[in-house]
């Protein structure tokens, strides 16, 4: 349960990140972010990436948690999520691409 | 030299990434299978029988007893209680006749065959298998590597900068010159962290040996007694004048009194220095399976159970437990087998981020330079220093099953093994088309993969008697090889990225 809503927080934190960007908010958008707003998304994402290991500390010990959250959590939750996503996004192509012929 | 700061990180990079490369892959491949030495030296040895609960006292009661009955005169005892990752009971000892024995935790039976299991690749990890006090080379190409890995982390962030802007953007389909390169970079910065800890950890652990000079300048009596301040370690090596013959209590009474130190059940395993004599001391360590700490527990008692010497972790200052924590994030021995699947799946992506790294410097310079002779012994040596080091590994585990039990040397031929057919792997690829020895390579690594665990039928065996331990290597086994396969179907396919319909770029 921890570890789950560890993994939600760093995934919000990181999509937070992207929308700070001026390309990733411009595909979600279609427009370029406010600076202010530019700032608002780092502040926010900062605070969830700080947060996120909380969870799963308080699950597995203080020590254990930081230990397997920074080597072992992060490295592959991150990867799980860029499989994920890049499968999801190819599927939706080739779905497009289909549609369209 | 370079103009900018980054032109010069680039150089390093990538002349240092290839050169060290070829050495870190292996590094970085062995180490990760070695994160299951024990599962793997219990899957070499279908002696040890499967599903054993082995009860601690019973199991010491019979390392004891054997111990008793075929090493009376020795100097040094020392007996290793079965875990679950590998349930069998060993026992060695020293001085006076020698030996070491895995013995069955509930009937005592010796298990003949001799195995370097899965420590073997502990040791390529850590020293390409040379012995190292006689001969340091190894060591330190290894220490070199490591080093490496450091610097090319470092320099990796400053040449590849624009991860920071293209944070979330991986392109597959572009080219497949991108797609090496954003794979390169996927696998190098979500792991970073680890990366660096790893490579960081690796070369801190042996400070002592990386400063031959510190210690005997400071120490009279030089690193010995240097680490046994340090960290208490090496008592057992104190040798005195062995005293008159004396009873000692049986194992037990030491084991129970250590115990209420720290905790119930927790023995490891323990050294007894001069049995029966009227010097003898018992020394009880304790596991570290569920703390991050490198130092373990420790009590030493004399023969009527008196504690002489003790280590509590809990009782050391705080320098000692930081510098004990952050050693022990190399040496995954806690945190069991979750801990343990991430440390493996994340050392295989630096081991991934490296063949990456080698792929792209041939794929970035292919136009330029094919057909010249150092690009032709780059690729060769990329082939063999990838695909070769997962085939030796492989072959490793064939040449183990397939070894019978009575050769002799037995433990040795597995490891003669694995440098000859790395050694082929070379040639093989100095002798074929680049593209071809990569397939050809991965191809014959997903072989013996997808064959290792029927070697002699033994899978059946595992699933028929529900060996989780066993039947989880099989599984890996089987899941390693169809990545294998999926890798040399995708090299076969000439430029296969460029075949795939074009991303649609928003």
């Amino acid at each position: 349960m921890g570890v789950a809503l560890s993994c939600l927080l760093t995934f919000a934190s990181l999509v937070l990140f992207a929308l700070a960007m001026r390309r990733h908010h411009r595909q979600a958008f279609g427009r370029d972010p406010a600076p202010r707003a530019v700032l608002a998304y780092r502040l926010a994402a900062t605070v969830l990436i700080v947060l996120a290991p909380a969870p799963w500390m308080l699950e597995r010990g203080p020590y254990m948690g930081f230990v397997t959250w920074m080597f072992c959590g992060v490295p592959l939750v991150g990867l799980a999520a860029v499989a994920l996503f890049t499968a999801l996004a190819a599927r939706r192509s080739e779905v497009e691409t289909e549609v369209e012929a | 030299m370079r103009k900018t700061f980054t032109l010069s990180m680039t150089f390093l990079h990538t002349w240092g990434g290839l050169v060290f490369g070829w050495l870190l892959f292996m590094v970085l491949l062995t180490g990760s299978i070695a994160v299951f030495a024990g599962e793997l030296t219990y899957w070499l040895t279908p002696e040890i029988r499967g599903g054993l609960r082995p009860d601690a006292v019973r199991s010491m009661q019979i390392g004891e007893d054997y111990l008793r009955a075929h090493a009376p005169t020795s100097r040094l005892w020392r007996v290793t209680l079965p875990t679950s990752r590998e349930p069998a009971l060993k026992v060695t000892w020293k001085e006076l006749g020698e030996g070491s024995k895995k013995l069955d935790p509930e009937t005592g039976a010796e298990i003949v065959r001799k195995t370097e299991g899965g420590s073997f690749f502990l040791q390529v990890h850590e020293d390409f298998h040379s012995n190292r006090d006689k001969n340091p080379t190894g060591f330190f190409l290894v220490c070199l590597a490591g080093m490496a890995m450091l610097v090319a982390s470092v320099s990796g962030i400053v040449v590849h900068k624009r991860i920071f802007k293209d944070l979330f953007l991986f392109r597959p389909k572009t080219s497949p010159h991108r797609a090496w390169l954003d794979a390169h970079n996927v696998f190098g910065v979500l792991a970073l962290p680890f990366h660096m800890m790893m490579a960081f950890t690796g070369i801190l652990l042996l400070y002592w040996l990386f400063l031959p000079s510190a210690a005997p300048v400071v120490y009279p009596g030089g690193n010995s007694e240097f680490r046994r301040e340090a960290n208490a370690q090496d008592y057992r090596q104190v040798k005195g004048e062995a005293g008159d013959p004396a009873p000692t209590a049986p194992l037990k009474f030491y084991v129970d009194k250590a115990e209420s130190l720290f905790g119930a059940g927790r023995t490891a395993y323990l050294y007894v220095r001069d049995p029966g004599r009227t010097n003898a001391v018992v020394e009880v360590y304790r596991e570290r399976t569920e703390r991050v700490s490198q130092q373990v527990d420790q009590i030493a008692m004399d023969r009527n159970g008196t504690v002489i010497r003790s280590l509590l972790i809990k009782e050391k200052t705080p320098l000692f437990r930081l510098q004990s924590f952050v050693a022990s994030w190399h040496w995954i021995e806690w945190g069991g087998n979750l801990a343990r699947w991430f440390y493996f799946l994340a050392g295989l992506m630096g081991a991934a981020v490296t063949a990456a790294g080698l792929v792209v410097f041939t794929a970035k310079r292919r136009k330029g330079a094919e057909g010249q002779a150092w690009f032709r012994i780059v690729e060769a040596v990329n082939v063999a220093a990838v695909a070769g080091a997962c085939i030796a590994s492989v072959a490793f585990f064939w040449a183990e099953r397939l070894t019978p039990v009575e050769a002799a040397a037995r433990d040795d031929i597995p490891v003669q093994a694995f440098w000859v057919v790395w050694a082929a792997a070379l040639v093989h690829a100095a002798l074929r088309p680049a593209r071809q020895a990569w397939v050809e390579q991965l191809a014959l690594t997903a072989l013996l993969c997808l064959g290792a665990p029927f070697l002699q039928g033994l899978v059946f065996r595992d699933l028929a008697t529900a060996d989780w331990v066993r039947i989880a290597v099989d599984a890996t086994f089987i899941a390693g090889g169809l990545c294998f396969a999926l890798a040399a179907w995708k090299v076969r396919t000439p430029s296969f990225a460029a075949t795939l319909p074009a991303r649609r770029e928003a």
